[in-house]
């Protein structure tokens, strides 16, 4: 199910000791994310490094967006002011 | 109506855009950085949306996914929408939580039927709440969405067609997909009905090494300066889009002198003429 696919992408994508999972088993963790046989060999073919890649400049970002709303109010005010 | 060229606002860059309006044709307020904020700011937006044109910009509803859009999320664009009154708003077609997870961040769903039926359900919520459809936005995605079905343009071809939501063309993010997967972004721009181009961003971004080194990717980060190809692209689209177009210049930090940004409009700005040029000879 498109869903199931989603899921995974948002772990994979967010949580590193499932990643680290995945990448050492993709088939095995992909049929237990309930994920069809046709899903799972899709899943199972990405390409590592633009995983990893993709997982280091979403926390980057997360990090980032922390950051920048512990500041934006302040730029605000005073560009305001 | 002609071809404009706008600015991203963000307060950082807020004295300088307001010494700057009279080369900014349209500002693009991001929606979310509004959502918990005081009385005060939504007045502040208020009085700059009478001054200038402004399109709200939605980061967060994640309206291609599987997800049924939340409702909380829709009544906060909608408010917003509402107050200022934009001329449009827009979203990505994009996914940020399944199942429970938050991504955090945009992320592109697996190009199949089902995800183009879920686009379009959620696109249907949003018209019914916020009372107008989004400009939706092609994303930069560094995985290929895996168990896709259809092509990129394919995808959001059949969105469009659905949904009957016009496109906001990233074309940093179509030119940083063309590099990183190996496409033809002139083709892609062929694949799209360029008649129903609502808006175009421009922006930067950064290469990045994969963290074992073997591959490098074009990072759609909005702290670089925008590239030549990004230009080259927006000539071809001025040449073949028959209607006029808005440009957005994104810039979501390491912000240089506004001059220095006045200085990417016009560089938008000649590309823009330069492509109605070819477009009328």
């Amino acid at each position: 199910m498109q869903g199931d696919v989603e899921r995974l992408l948002a772990r994979l994508l967010t949580d590193k000791t499932f990643r680290q999972r995945f990448l050492a088993e993709p088939t095995r963790i992909a049929r237990e994310e309930g994920l069809s046989e046709g899903e799972t060999r899709g899943v199972a073919n990405m390409c590592v490094q633009d995983l990893q890649t993709a997982a280091r400049s979403y926390q980057h970002k997360r990090d980032l967006k922390g950051h920048r709303r512990r500041s934006w109010l302040t730029g605000w005010f005073k560009a305001t002011r | 109506m002609r071809d404009r060229v706008g600015l991203g606002w963000r307060p950082e860059l807020a004295a300088g855009i307001f010494d700057s309006l009279d080369q900014i044709d349209v500002l693009e307020v991001i929606a979310d950085k509004y959502f918990d904020v005081r009385r005060r700011e939504w007045q502040a937006l208020k009085m700059i949306a009478r001054q200038v044109p402004v399109q709200i910009h939605s980061i967060a509803l994640g309206l291609a996914g599987t997800d049924a859009v939340s409702r909380q999320r829709l009544d906060r664009v909608a408010r917003l929408v509402n107050e200022v009154e934009p001329e449009a708003w827009s979203e990505h077609l994009a996914f940020t939580r399944a199942g429970g997870v938050e991504i955090g961040h945009l992320a592109a769903p697996p190009r199949t039927e089902a995800s183009v039926e879920a686009a379009v359900q959620n696109l249907e919520r949003a018209n019914s709440v916020v009372g107008s459809k989004p400009l939706m936005e092609n994303i930069a995605t560094l995985i290929d969405p895996p168990c896709s079905q259809l092509s990129e343009p394919a995808w959001i071809v059949n969105i469009m067609t659905a949904s009957g939501c016009d496109l906001l063309l990233d074309l940093h993010n179509l030119y940083a997909n063309s590099i990183n997967f190996g496409f033809d972004p002139l083709q892609f721009l062929s694949s799209l009905p360029l008649a129903r181009i609502g808006g175009v961003h421009i922006a930067g971004g950064q290469w990045v090494t994969a963290p074992d080194g073997s591959k490098s990717h074009l990072v759609d980060d909005h702290l670089h300066d925008v590239s030549e190809p990004v230009y080259e692209l927006l000539r071809e689209l001025a040449a073949r889009a028959p209607n006029p177009l808005t440009v957005i210049l994104e810039r979501d930090g390491a912000y240089p002198p506004i001059p220095t940004l006045l200085q990417e409009l016009q560089c938008a700005r000649d590309a823009l003429a330069a492509g109605r040029r070819r477009q009328q000879g």
